[in-house]
């Protein structure tokens, strides 16, 4: 089976935790001898083609930016897209399935399938109603619509949680059938590797309490803040280090002055991968107080890192994380519970170990890639089956 | 002098509902057909009412398609069912008023049905021709696919002018004499092109050739506050007198601001007035229209539609635009126009299919315009050749009077695309030879290209109206070009290919003629 996937984000390029489901996915559906064609956005230093056991990677158009018009970027990028997949499918004698992965590449993914004549496969990785908890200007509304439109062109949907098939259906109108919930799955292969110089040190006995996502408001950032003096008054050498930037940043900074707890708090900017590993290594307890989370692949990693894990108990974080066995679920958005669940895991070793045990087997037993890789290519044949009787 | 504006994108096989034929199909049953059947009907009452029509090309091959013929029969009885259906329902429920107004549609669609099937035999084309023939009828032609001309590269320009003027010709067995730019999009050097193809006149926005504030057509969904409105000087010109553009050997008439306003203004236009029929609220049984504009900012308080009182307000409406016509003139003369020319020029589908009673309006202007001593109705080979010279400024009849709302942020990445589809045309065209097989492929992929080509997409686009299936219809048409190009370029025409081809060739269907590809 020849399998083309769209994806915005592709390593070296990662913004979310798309960049790494498709790298893991593709690799693995590689081992079960499916040929994947990547396409994704140029970046600068890494080639417009390489090929890595099985997994064919085409870079086109140019490297995403920040700034300046973004959508209009994103069009583009569509459009080359398009002119590379009609392309690689001239030299290789067509692909069997298309896979898009999100809004960004739907009208690639839409329209290559639809001209080839071949099924629409596409992973909902979050939708913008979600992302925003609710759709405020027109932009919002425009990526709803082609979020939407996505779904209903697909064969077939996949997404990572009972909370993410329950959004994708009411807000879209999609049948439950077409809809195939797949969670995410970490490599804890991936988590072994610690940097040689740490960029800073942190030492063993320190009390780190770990979050790392992008600073926006779904994922709860603030209120990790809010609750983080209640922490102190009962654990006054605990520290806050903050992975990850975003447009936050700058509020979060205003909050701890205005709490007067700046000095506890590091804020680390991005991190690449070993620095990351060495952070879950190091912290006492890795916390993660989304309001909206699809999946939320972050508890999976601090499964995989044996860290102990708070989350909120929202999204797909309420379905992987079952409250005091494999970690513990506090109320979204609430401040108290939060700072008492730190406080518990900070002071209470054998609950902490206790969670640690079970979260490792929760790895190993269902959330390995690959069993992942097995159910997607379940899904790519009943995509092709459905197109079939389609077509008949 | 009248002149109206007809055009739909290519809709054929492209999407039924709620987005693709049914455009098409609205605006043959709510506007072409019935502004045909009343000027018939006017010239049976021995009226004079020339009017000057254009018609895009794109929209004419989907009027000759057996195809579309048979599908708007197919939708017309749909109408008629739905509508007898309401009534039913309505009955039943003791609703006259709404029974009635569903029993006026079931008679309009009836009618339209019988007009279609037995008075035009299903030919609209064959109609507007014989009209054209008798000399009361000036049909003139526009872009091909209804390009964006100021923005268009040069080859894919003189394309779409080309093929304007052929499948003109193709169609009336004479040479076109007029060409309209489509949204009025002109540039310096427009001129030589249509020269070069044998056209005598073409039509800008007043702002053209007067300075000035344009007018500004559209505002539906633009943000206002975006739009750099470009203030062209005052050159002391004047829309009541035809121009030869400055030192070449062809006519332009510039639109009138005064009754292009009347009309369009969303705010004091006529067809925003509340005993008008709402055009967005329908039933969610049927989809027929049943209520009137009421108030325009109040969605949720709609009273029922009352067809009479409606009537009664668009001859209301026609005594006051006629009136304001005459005014107009005199105040025209007082400036020293011994015989002042008011050119109104409007897209065809705002009446009947906008503004539902437009047709009717219509109608009634041209009557009192033939009651009146001080009004001629005229087409433009009745002006002779104009004696004064202008020179024209950059413009369009959209928002900000030059090309904002088919070139902003929300469409340049089009733009690039639509050049580099033209490019890849370029490319295509090296590999056209004997081979028929060839030749057909290289036929497809310029069709695909005139699509991608079609002003609509930007204009869906940046005004966000069914924006999803403008872009959807841009991409798809981009891919079938690449694939076409990629399969040329490989040599790679295996069966796959030529079976795929042969949907291509069912689906994106016209200028079928096979004038040879330039």
């Amino acid at each position: 089976m020849k399998v083309l996937i769209f994806s915005w984000e592709y390593p070296p390029h990662m913004v979310g935790g798309l960049g790494q489901h498709v790298f893991d996915l593709s690799r693995f559906l590689a081992r079960k001898q499916i040929a994947v064609h990547i396409i994704t956005p140029r970046v600068k230093g890494s080639p417009d083609y390489q090929a890595d056991n099985g997994v064919y990677i085409h870079r086109v158009g140019s490297p995403a930016k920040d700034e300046g018009n973004f959508k209009s970027w994103t069009f583009t990028f569509n459009s080359e897209a398009i002119r590379e997949a009609v392309r690689i499918s001239a030299s290789i004698g067509g692909f069997d399935i298309v896979h898009a992965h999100d809004w960004l590449v739907a009208y690639a993914g839409r329209s290559v399938a639809k001209i080839f004549e071949i099924p629409l496969v596409t992973t909902i990785h979050a939708t913008e109603h979600g992302r925003n908890l609710g759709l405020h200007n027109r932009m919002q509304n425009e990526i709803n619509e082609i979020e939407k439109n996505l779904a209903l062109e697909a064969q077939k949907i996949i997404c990572c949680s009972k909370y993410m098939k329950e959004e994708i259906c009411s807000l879209f109108g999609t049948s439950k059938g077409n809809v195939k919930i797949i969670p995410n799955g970490v490599d804890p292969d991936l988590f072994i590797n610690l940097p040689d110089k740490p960029k800073f040190k942190i030492a063993d006995n320190d009390k780190v309490v770990f979050f790392i996502g992008r600073l926006v408001p779904e994922k709860g950032v603030w209120h990790l803040i809010k609750a983080f003096p209640q922490v102190l008054y009962k654990v006054p050498d605990a520290k806050l280090y903050i992975g990850g930037k975003g447009p936050m940043k700058y509020t979060l900074d205003k909050l701890a002055l205005e709490l007067d707890i700046a000095d506890r708090i590091f804020y680390t900017g991005f991190l690449k991968e070993d620095m990351r590993n060495y952070l879950y290594h190091k912290a006492k307890v890795a916390v993660f107080p989304s309001l909206y989370e699809p999946f939320g692949i972050v508890a999976l990693e601090a499964m995989a890192t044996n860290t102990p894990v708070i989350v909120g108990d929202v999204g797909g974080l309420a379905e992987i994380v079952q409250d005091g066995v494999n970690g513990l679920k506090v109320k979204a958005g609430s401040i108290d519970e939060l700072a008492k669940a730190i406080i518990k895991l900070l002071s209470d070793a054998d609950v902490a170990s206790s969670l640690v045990q079970n979260g490792c087997n929760t790895i190993k037993n269902i959330y390995s890639w690959d069993a992942i890789a097995e159910s997607t290519i379940d899904v790519y044949q009943q995509a092709l089956k459905k197109r079939q009787k389609f077509v008949s | 002098m009248l002149v109206l504006h007809s055009h739909i994108p290519y809709v054929k096989r492209q999407g039924r509902w709620p987005f693709g034929e049914v455009w098409l199909f609205e605006a043959m049953a709510e506007t072409y057909i019935p502004i045909l059947q009343s000027w018939t009907r006017m010239r049976e009452q021995g009226l004079k009412v020339p009017i000057t029509m254009s018609f895009s090309p794109i929209l004419l091959e989907q009027f000759n398609s057996k195809y579309i013929q048979e599908e708007f029969v197919n939708y017309l009885k749909e109408r008629e069912f739905l509508a007898a259906e309401d009534e039913r329902y309505f009955n039943a429920r003791a609703e006259s008023e709404m029974a009635s107004i569903a029993a006026f549609y079931y008679q309009f669609y009836r009618e339209v049905r019988r007009d279609f099937t037995i008075e035009f035999d299903r030919d609209i084309i064959g109609m507007i021709k014989q009209m054209q023939e008798q000399g009361y009828l000036e049909i003139i032609t526009t872009a091909a696919t209804h390009a964006y001309l100021p923005l268009l590269h040069k080859t894919s320009l003189e394309r779409q002018v080309e093929w304007g003027r052929k499948i003109y010709e193709k169609y009336f067995d004479r040479a076109p004499r007029g060409f309209w730019l489509p949204e009025c999009g002109y540039f310096n050097g427009m001129e030589d092109i249509l020269i070069a193809n044998g056209f005598e006149y073409f039509y800008v926005d007043s702002h053209a050739i007067e300075g000035g504030k344009p007018i500004g057509a559209y505002s539906q969904g633009f943000d206002s506050e975006e739009i750099e409105i470009e203030t062209f000087a005052s050159t002391g010109l004047s829309t009541y007198r035809p121009y030869k553009v400055e030192g070449k050997d062809i006519s332009v008439f510039g639109r009138n601001s005064m009754v292009s306003h009347q009309v369009w203004s969303a705010d004091y236009g006529y067809p925003g007035n509340g005993d008008y029929r709402e055009f967005h609220k329908h039933s969610p049984r049927s989809g027929l229209k049943y209520w009137r504009i009421t108030d325009r900012r109040k969605d949720d308080q709609k009273l029922l539609y009352d067809p009479k009182k409606a009537l009664r307000r668009a001859k209301e409406h026609a005594r006051h635009f006629v009136y304001n016509l005459e005014n107009t003139g005199e105040q025209a003369m007082n400036l020293g126009f011994s015989s002042p020319l008011i050119v109104g020029c409007y897209d065809t589908e705002l009446f009947g299919h906008w503004w539902w009673e437009g047709v009717k309006w219509l109608e009634e202007v041209l009557k009192l315009a033939n009651d009146s001593q001080k009004i001629d109705l005229v087409l433009p080979a009745d002006m002779g050749a104009a004696r004064y010279e202008a020179q024209l400024f950059e413009s369009s009849w959209g928002m900000g009077g030059k090309h904002y709302v088919w070139q902003n942020n929300e469409t340049s990445w089009m733009w690039d695309i639509i050049k580099k589809a033209g490019q890849e045309f370029e490319i295509i065209k090296l590999y056209n030879d004997e081979s028929s097989f060839r030749q057909e492929a290289v036929e497809q992929a310029l069709k695909e290209l005139f699509l991608i080509e079609s002003s609509d997409w930007l204009f869906m686009v940046s005004g966000n109206l069914t924006r999803d299936y403008a872009m959807k219809r841009f991409f798809e048409h981009y891919t079938k070009l690449l694939r076409i190009s990629e399969s040329l370029c490989n040599n790679d025409l295996n069966d796959d290919f030529r079976k795929w081809l042969n949907k291509i060739q069912y689906q994106d269907d016209f200028f079928n003629n096979k004038p040879e590809v330039k």
